[in-house]
């Protein structure tokens, strides 16, 4: 009896030495990735992940400093923004900032590591790498928009070195330059389409070009942005064949270029935000009288877009208050259409390609079309067709800014507000950030 | 009569004291006599028989002796002196000279007295019957054991000194009377029970203790009586240094327990409990839904098998735990059995317990001029047309009630000389005072000893148990406490036909607290098996091996369910959702120790521990969650449409060698040394294996002659320690560069990078020095103890903030120090010792400072909203930060606020750049106070708890207060701004609050000094001779009070809160459900 037990000790004694190597289950080391094709799969589709991140985001953004919104007092952060006081420390800028870099970071670490996978074609890794390099591109010209000149990294952090992880900011044109660089590679090398939900769920060429005529159109070099809308209705046609209501009824459809997909794995705030109560929401971004009294009588849009619960008007995009899944369209035929619409007139005007194109949107819009007699017209019909068209689908601020408009429509007086202040705890973070954008 | 017996014994016995070869040394100046007697008696196994207001008659002795023999070193104490003595058997009898010749006619008549018959009974203090006492007239084999009601009858041969001897009682020497019926009374010996202290891998004798033990035993002081749930709330207030706040009043709920300040800012400032030599699992378990507040680990083991809890405070007491050890060490010791004495043993209590505080709000027409008023204030129409006409809805009154506790334990134990064996069951049962909660427990426990050889024992201890918690979530929303101060009071808890009404025409997703309670369920259920086999072998003599293999195997089982209805604000848009969560942390330790105990001629006292272990725990979780069922009474998630599932583990390993060496000359000098090495799992590549030191030094000035003369001083000890201990809770993987999986889209699984690797990451270092001083005075009566110590801790694991543009928030890193200093007092007076009535105060206070000595990095913003709490150089873990206000503007109803940032606070102040350091968490000193009482049957003690200096963050006012939207406030809103001009001390009322005037503020943080009456208890012993025919043994009945009274000016339920339940947000009040006053009745019976 006493030696068994002796023995029994002594045999755990001896056999437990190795307590002190553990492997975590629920994580691998960054060594042992990289290595086989679907590690390829695996980061770009983890890269993607980050993207529905910041949808909502990129959403709100546009909206809320525009006359479109309107806060109910629920958020703060977000009254401040409705009510155009701009501080560097709302904390919603810090989100917004981190989002954009977090993803950043993950298209650097496919578009380093993927090249170096063995028993992986050329053109697969380079299909791989268009894609990080199209979100790359897409979240800088986010970047570049919110905060002016940021810091430009390509390349994956690998080590928690404070100092070296500190990058000064690099200037507006030079970040459009790598944006540049990144869209034309994924031009090249992304794919015609992807299989299954892919195929509008991911970027593809004709993602790359709808960004590249946004771009461009951004800074108002319209023979590039005119080039870029047609290869994209080289792919599309120019037919807005989808009910407008059915353009966020129904997920992916016919018209959408690239929708971030979400479902209820993958669930959003959206509907939340913007639902009354009765609905599953909280209704914290209400809906502006000035835009819903914008709409022209019979314009199918309106009703597609807004709906009315508890004595107030609620917009109704993004209706899935249950499961929360409701996608954003992030590119999509119409804009494409008024963009290059836009691009034509203001290279020469009249323009009845322009026209054609503004008159396609109305019509499906069940308007009749317009001939405006002048550039400053057709301004005027274009900003308010866009306006209405794309309303809470991240355009409107942009479009103001763009267009120069900010005093017009927001009665902001000092253009330095046409970018918002680089969060103050980034700042913190990174001195190298200083000064503070102007006006801030 | 007793005096006349002892002196016919004194002449009738002429002893030569010659013959016994005991050698006495003792040197005494101007001793009393009763000192010297004592001090004789040290060295010699004599007993002195006397009557002490004889003594008070005899003149200081002087003399000086070495290797003596006792008849001289007596001849010298009496010489001159107006006494004699005698020696009888070992016993040394004093009378008075002028006594002893008058008497001496007595010894006549009793010198031919017969074979005699002596009957008797022995109690206890408090009157009870003691079975199986020993009874022996001395220096014979002559004995007898007491019976079940503590009866005896012995036959001796003639008159003698009859001995009384008992576990845990002093024994009694009494000369025999035969001609009436002896009456003995048994004092319990505390000082027996407390003088062995617990350590780590053993024991070791209170005197020779030279690091800061603090020590609680929890049997002898009834504390398990006290309708206390959870063990480490039986610490609270009563052993210096060691501060508990439990964080709120959840049944079930955590406690926030620190010895000696929190050292570590992210690693964690929980101590390491070790409960019968297995050291347990604490992290927080819980998984799933709803913002619950945290399950307790520790409320799985039931108070009432608790013997003592001792804590090891220094480092040099806590060092041989090494990495663990940085928070100190709280060593649970559970009851075991005793040979010859066994004893069934029922213990009860029921009672009820009430909220005792309730925050004065608004009533409905106020609450609707406030609404319009915030709205008016920015422009907008008022929405509520006729405010005078809403009528008020008492939410506080509706979610609190007056709940009902009880508890039933039975335990049996006993045991031969080979077998002892502990058997206990019991069973708690908790209503929460908040309408929805609750808490049950189940516990067994099962303690076994048995001595196979003398060389061979081995033993089992057990314990297992299950317990569930009604939980109620507190959040903003759905917490129902939360939403009882922030409803609408316009709003009808019940329609009229008395349904309740989930319908808010207000604010649409803030629910009823009543179908919060009635519709969403979400239980937990723990269950626990602790405990450990071991077995110890004896190599040689004082050479003894010991290994044993414990487990501590935890699995919580959390069920969430809201039905898919439309009276929840979560039924109607998800249409139903579940959440079933299942953790399990699998523990499993093997430890090896070998003692060798030796003394080397006679004054050096060696003992040696070597050691090895190895520990490894594995955590895994698997949470399923489901919404949008079918029906409400289909709970299982299967019945749902839209699924998720999500899995975890982790898991770490310890492998450490320990040692120890306690040196004492002489019994006054004690030198102990300790040095143990970690290896851990969570260490870096870099740094695998930890070193953690420790020496520690004592010297009992009071053995020294020059104090061994005053017989008022007892003891005098001065304690010196240093050690360095660690601290391992810095995440399992933490230094590894890790890519995580579930960055999941279009239904494809995706990869991101986590973490940074970090190689050089090591354990958080902590030095601690201590300096002590133990005195004792009138034989122990008075007992006081002084404490100081610094607390130094390097390598502060800190999440550093790294630039977010690299794709990273933070890096943990090993930079910053904190220290620690406090000073801790306990004072310990037995006040009066009469029979029948004795009256005891132990008093303890600790001071303790906390700062922030180095921080690299510079501020680390932390707590609600990123800005409340501050980690920053030069001041305390628990910093309150944010504005300093100046006073509200009378023309616009907005705050001044101290402008740092120079901006003149246009638009709006800062919230990153005008915040100033508004206040500390930490409180100044906190201690305890107690006063126990006995007269006779009687017993009673108070006990008063107290905290000062430190503030709370009360999260209530900070939302409802903010006057910004639907939310009901308190009636401090009455103070608002409402007109230009108006001098007012709150803002104005501004729908959405644009301009920031609800920002963290020293608006919301309030003094949480408090002194509460913490319990009173009495209780009653019952005796007649009914109770000891049907065998009970003792029976008491008690009533006992606890949070009775609370003295404060803080504004919220309760200031002894700490919602987030760790260090760096320390102090935070969020609507935390509060602490229940409770009254109870309780009965002990033992059999």
């Amino acid at each position: 009896m006493k030696k068994i037990f002796l023995i029994f000790f002594l045999y755990l004694s001896v056999s437990s030495c190795d307590v002190v190597d553990q492997e975590p289950i629920d994580s691998v080391s960054t060594q042992s990735l990289f290595k086989l094709p679907s590690d390829a799969n695996a980061a770009i589709v983890g890269t993607y992940r980050y993207l529905a991140n910041l949808g909502p985001n990129y959403i709100y953004f546009a909206e809320l400093p525009t006359k479109n919104s309107k806060g109910n007092a629920l958020n703060r952060q977000f009254e401040q923004l409705n009510n155009l006081i701009i501080v560097a420390d709302n904390s919603q800028f810090t989100g917004l900032w981190d989002q954009q870099f977090v993803l950043i970071n993950s298209a650097n670490v496919v578009i380093a590591k993927v090249p170096g996978i063995p028993g992986m074609t050329d053109a697969a890794k380079n299909s791989v790498v268009a894609e990080a390099r199209f979100l790359r591109a897409f979240v800088y010209f986010n970047l570049v928009r919110y905060f002016g000149a940021v810091p430009l990294i390509t390349t994956p952090t690998e080590s928690p070195d404070v100092k070296a992880l500190q990058v000064s900011r690099t200037p507006v044109d030079d970040v459009y330059k790598q944006i540049l660089v990144d869209l034309d590679f994924a031009k090249l090398n992304l794919p015609e389409t992807h299989a299954g939900l892919g195929k509008t769920g991911r970027a593809t060429k004709a993602a790359a070009y709808a960004l590249g005529a946004r771009i461009h159109l951004t800074r108002k070099n319209y023979p590039l942005a005119i080039a870029d809308a047609n290869q994209v209705i080289n792919r599309r046609g120019e037919a807005l064949s989808v009910a407008y209501a059915n353009l966020f009824l129904t997920k992916n459809s016919a018209e959408a270029i690239l929708e971030i997909n979400y479902d209820t794995q993958l669930q959003n705030s959206l509907a939340t935000t913007f639902l009354p109560g009765t609905l599953g929401g909280t209704r914290t971004i209400e809906v502006n009288n000035d835009i819903f009294n914008a709409y022209e009588t019979g314009d199918l849009r309106k009703d597609a877009t807004y709906g009315f619960a508890n004595a107030a008007n609620y917009m109704k995009k993004y209706s899935r208050g249950g499961t929360k899944d409701d996608n954003i369209i992030v590119f999509r035929l119409a804009e494409v259409l008024l963009a290059k619409a836009e691009a034509l007139a203001e290279t020469s005007y009249p323009s009845a390609d322009a026209l054609k194109l503004l008159n396609e949107v109305r019509r499906r819009a069940g308007l009749a079309a317009i001939n405006p007699a002048t550039i400053a017209d057709f301004r005027t019909a274009l900003y308010k067709e866009r306006r209405l068209e794309l309303c809470f689908e991240g355009h409107e601020w942009f479009d103001i800014v763009r267009t120069g408009r900010l005093q017009a429509v927001l009665g902001i007086t000092d253009n330095n507000k046409s970018i918002w202040p680089v969060p103050s705890v980034e700042i913190a973070r990174n001195p190298k950030l200083q000064p503070q954008n102007p006006g801030y | 009569m007793k005096l006349a017996i002892i002196l016919c014994l004194t002449a009738l016995l002429q002893v030569n004291a010659a013959g016994y070869a005991q050698k006495i040394s003792l040197s005494v100046k101007n001793a009393p006599m009763e000192k010297a007697l004592r001090e004789i008696k040290k060295q010699v196994n004599y007993s002195f028989l006397y009557n002490t207001q004889m003594l008070q008659s005899a003149k200081p002795v002087n003399f000086s002796v070495s290797n003596s023999s006792l008849e001289e070193v007596l001849r010298l104490c009496f010489n001159g002196q107006p006494l004699t003595y005698s020696i009888v058997d070992e016993t040394i009898i004093i009378s008075s000279k002028q006594n002893l010749k008058s008497e001496n006619q007595v010894q006549v008549v009793e010198e031919v007295a017969p074979p005699q018959e002596i009957k008797g009974s022995v109690t206890d203090s408090k009157g009870v019957g003691l079975p199986g006492v020993s009874v022996k007239l001395k220096k014979t084999t002559i004995g007898v054991t007491t019976d079940i009601n503590g009866n005896f009858t012995i036959n001796i041969p003639e008159a003698g000194t009859l001995v009384f001897s008992y576990i845990g009682f002093k024994s009694v020497e009494l000369p025999s009377n035969a001609t009436s019926k002896m009456n003995v009374v048994l004092q319990e010996d505390e000082q027996a029970l407390s003088e062995i202290v617990v350590v780590g891998y053993g024991t070791q004798s209170k005197k020779d203790v030279s690091s800061a033990i603090g020590s609680l035993s929890v049997g002898s002081k009834k504390l398990a009586d006290l309708p206390i749930t959870s063990p480490e709330q039986l610490l609270q207030g009563r052993v210096g240094g060691v501060n508990i706040t439990q964080d709120t009043g959840t049944p079930g709920g955590r406690s926030t327990v620190r010895i000696r300040g929190a050292s570590s800012i992210t690693g964690g400032n929980d101590p390491l409990y070790v409960v019968d030599g297995v050291p347990v699992n604490t992290g927080n378990y819980n998984g799933a839904a709803g913002g619950a507040v945290a399950q307790n680990p520790l409320s799985n083991i039931s108070p009432n098998d608790i013997e003592s809890i001792d804590i090891l405070k220094d480092a040099s007491a806590a060092a041989i735990y090494g990495s663990r050890a940085s928070n100190g060490v709280i060593v649970i010791t559970t009851k075991r059995g005793k040979e010859d004495q066994t004893k069934i043993s029922y213990n009860t209590y029921f009672g009820y317990q009430e909220v005792a505080k309730r925050i004065p709000l608004l009533g409905g027409p106020e609450w609707g001029e406030l609404i319009n008023e915030a709205n008016v204030n920015v422009g907008r129409t008022p929405p509520i047309a006729n405010p005078s006409a809403l009528t008020t809805t008492d939410w506080q009154e509706e979610i609190f009630r007056r709940a009902p506790i009880h508890n039933n334990e039975l335990s049996l134990s006993g045991g031969t000389k080979k077998t002892q064996y502990f058997l206990s069951g019991s069973y708690l049962g908790q209503t929460g005072v908040v309408i929805g909660s609750g808490f049950t427990r189940g516990n067994v426990r099962f303690n076994f000893d048995q001595t196979i050889n003398e060389r061979l024992k081995v033993g089992v201890n057990m314990s297992m148990n299950r317990a569930k918690t009604d939980r109620v979530s507190t959040g903003d929303r759905d917490g129902i406490v939360a939403v009882a101060i922030v409803k609408s009071p316009a709003v009808p808890a019940r329609n009229a036909d008395g349904s309740l009404n989930p319908n808010d025409p207000y604010i649409s997703n803030i629910d009823n607290p009543l179908i919060i309670a009635d519709q969403v369920r979400n239980d937990a259920f723990s269950n626990r098996a602790l405990g450990n086999a071991f077995l110890e072998f004896k190599i040689l003599d004082g050479l003894n091996f010991r290994s044993s293999i414990g487990v501590d195997y935890l699995s919580l089982e959390e069920v969430y369910f809201v039905p898919p209805n439309t009276l929840t604000v979560v039924g109607r848009t998800t249409n139903g959702t579940g959440t079933n969560s299942m953790t399990q942390d699998k523990g499993w330790i093997n430890e090896n120790t070998l003692n060798y105990n030796k003394t080397f001629k006679e004054n050096h006292r060696f003992n040696m521990l070597l050691g090895y272990s190895n520990q490894e725990s594995a955590f895994d979780r698997t949470v399923a969650s489901a919404s949008n069922f079918a029906l409400e009474a289909i709970q299982t998630l299967g019945s749902a449409s839209i699924k998720n599932s999500t899995s975890t583990g982790s898991s770490w390993g310890l492998t450490s060698y320990f040692s120890r060496l306690n040196y004492s000359f002489k019994d006054k000098f004690n030198v102990a040394a300790s040095y143990r090495i970690d290896g851990s799992s969570r260490f870096s590549e870099n740094n695998k294996y930890g070193r953690f030191p420790s020496v520690s030094a004592a010297y009992r000035i009071g053995q020294e002659d020059f104090l061994k003369n005053l017989t008022w001083v007892e003891d005098v000890k001065v304690r010196a320690s240093w050690g360095r201990t660690g601290n391992q809770e810095i995440g399992n993987f933490t230094s590894r560069g890790l890519f995580g999986g579930g960055f999941n889209y279009i239904g494809l699984s995706g990869l991101a990078q986590t973490q940074l690797a970090n190689p050089d990451l090591s354990w958080e270092s902590t030095e601690q020095i201590n300096l002590g001083l133990d005195l004792s005075f009138l034989k122990g009566r008075i007992n006081f103890s002084i404490d100081a110590y610094k607390k130094n801790t390097s390598g502060l694991l800190l999440a550093v903030s790294l630039p977010t543009s690299s794709g990273f928030a933070s890096s943990l890193q090993n930079v910053g120090n904190v220290e620690n200093k406090g000073i801790e007092l306990a004072l310990n007076t037995v006040n009066i010792d009469k029979t029948n009535f004795k009256w005891s105060t132990d008093f303890n206070i600790s001071f303790n400072k906390n700062e922030v000595t180095n921080l690299p990095g510079g501020d680390i913003p932390l707590g609600f909203n990123g800005y409340a709490s501050v980690i920053k150089q030069g001041y305390p873990i628990g910093t309150f930060f944010g504005w300093n206000l100046l006073g509200v503007n009378p023309a616009t109803g907005n705050y001044i606020v101290q402008d740092l940032n120079g901006d003149g606070n246009i638009p709006l102040p800062s919230t990153t750049l005008d915040n100033v350091v508004l206040g500390s968490a930490q409180p100044k000193f906190t201690g305890g106070f107690t006063n126990s009482v006995s007269y006779k049957n009687f017993d009673a003690s108070v006990f008063l708890h107290f905290v000062y200096g430190n503030m709370i963050f009360n999260q209530a006012e900070y939302s409802y207060g903010r006057l910004h939207t639907w939310f009901n406030s308190s009636t401090l809103a009455r103070n608002r701004w409402r007109k230009p001009g108006d001098i007012a001390t709150l803002h104005r009322a501004a729908w959405g609050d644009p301009t920031r005037n609800g920002s963290v503020s020293n608006r919301v943080l309030q003094d949480g000094s408090f002194l509460r009456v913490k319990n009173i208890a009495m209780g009653y012993n019952i005796k007649n001779a009914a109770m000891k025919k049907a065998g009970i043994q003792n029976l008491r009945v008690y009533v006992a009070g606890q949070n009775i009274f609370t003295f404060t000016d803080y504004r919220g339920y309760d200031p002894e809160v700490n919602a987030n339940g760790n260090d760096t947000t320390l102090g935070f009040d969020m609507s935390s459900y509060p602490q229940a006053r409770s009254f109870s009745l309780g009965l002990n019976a033992t059999f």
